[in-house]
């Protein structure tokens, strides 16, 4: 199981930012996701989402909410560093 | 395992997060100190889900805006008895009683549960069977669904977000009369929109209780299955900015 942090902004359905952790490592997704929602406390419309899947590709398919449309789509999704 | 807290504390501290503006930095430091223990909690359950059932969960905590919301949505509803701060999902192409014999199983790994079948009583046309097991006195939500009922309720999601959150507790959407067009649709108000909405899922349910996966139409008047999932996939990847990448 791998662990994601989404940055999501909601009005524009737009996924700004995705970091993916190793295996297991939700520790590490946990300060990250904290550190996230500082830097973007102003912004309620930004969602900071913790997520954990097989893969990516098991995200799309049950949150596909915040995969609608990416920031950066010529980026691979797991390269987006937040 | 268990909370760091009491749960007088960790009310008095949803009461705080459900009342400012702005939360305290005490605030924050203390939910900092809790949510990991949610976070252990539903990992345990993805591990008994994957390593025991064979199963393959997506896991998911509630962000903080989110639960503030909901905290405010339902004014008497408590921090400590917040049953969904972290959730796992499961979705399996199934019929609904392949859905029953899953929860079934699911159940059966979790001594300390409660299922809430929302097939029976939908929530503004969601579905689906929660079950909530609590590890250490800690709940975490188990959504299963089937395939049908996951395109429909990613769509709903999915609008919600597009026009307010509101819509998916049975509420309007944000400048309701505005008009849009959804997929190859005809112009319609935002309200239209999310009322069809509400209204396949009933088509969802004809679908489901029939048995009919890609076969004709469930009765007349009705979208066939092919329909209908065309229809979901359009509400799922509605763009309020323009194309969808």
């Amino acid at each position: 199981m791998k662990y994601f942090v989404v940055v999501y902004e909601r009005p524009t359905t737009t996924l700004l930012r995705i970091r993916e952790f190793a295996a297991g490592d939700w520790a590490s997704a946990n300060r990250t996701r904290n550190d996230l929602e500082l830097a973007y406390r102003l912004r309620p419309d930004v969602e900071i989402v913790l997520l954990g899947a097989d893969s990516i590709e098991g995200l799309r398919s049950t949150h596909s909410r915040y995969f609608v449309k990416v920031a950066d789509p010529d980026a691979p999704a797991t390269l987006r560093v937040a | 395992m268990g909370l760091p807290v009491s749960k007088k504390e960790l009310d008095r501290l949803g009461d705080r997060l459900r009342d400012a503006a702005v939360p305290s930095e005490e605030d924050l430091r203390l939910w900092g100190v809790v949510r990991p223990h949610f976070l252990a909690a539903m990992e345990e359950v993805r591990r008994v889900l994957h390593d025991g059932l064979g199963l393959r969960p997506t896991v998911r905590e509630k962000n903080r805006e989110t639960l503030v919301d909901k905290l405010r949505r339902e004014p008497d509803m408590r921090l400590s008895r917040v049953q969904d701060i972290v959730g796992a999902r499961v979705v399996r192409d199934m019929d609904l009683a392949g859905q029953d014999v899953l929860v079934a199983r699911i159940v059966s790994s979790f001594p300390d549960h409660r299922v809430r079948d929302r097939r029976q009583q939908p929530s503004a046309g969601y579905r689906a069977v929660h079950i909530v097991p609590r590890l250490d006195g800690i709940p975490v939500e188990i959504q299963v669904r089937t395939h049908w009922q996951d395109r429909w309720a990613q769509a709903m999601e999915h609008l919600g977000d597009c026009w307010g959150r509101a819509i998916r507790y049975g509420g309007d959407p944000v400048e309701p009369t505005r008009m849009e067009r959804v997929g190859d649709g005809p112009s319609r108000t935002r309200r239209d929109w999310v009322d069809l909405l509400l209204a396949l899922h009933r088509d969802v349910i004809l679908v489901e209780e029939s048995g009919l996966a890609g076969g004709p139409r469930t009765a007349p008047g009705t979208p066939s299955p092919a329909e209908l999932a065309r229809l979901l996939a359009e509400f799922s990847t509605f763009s309020p900015m323009g194309p969808a990448t």
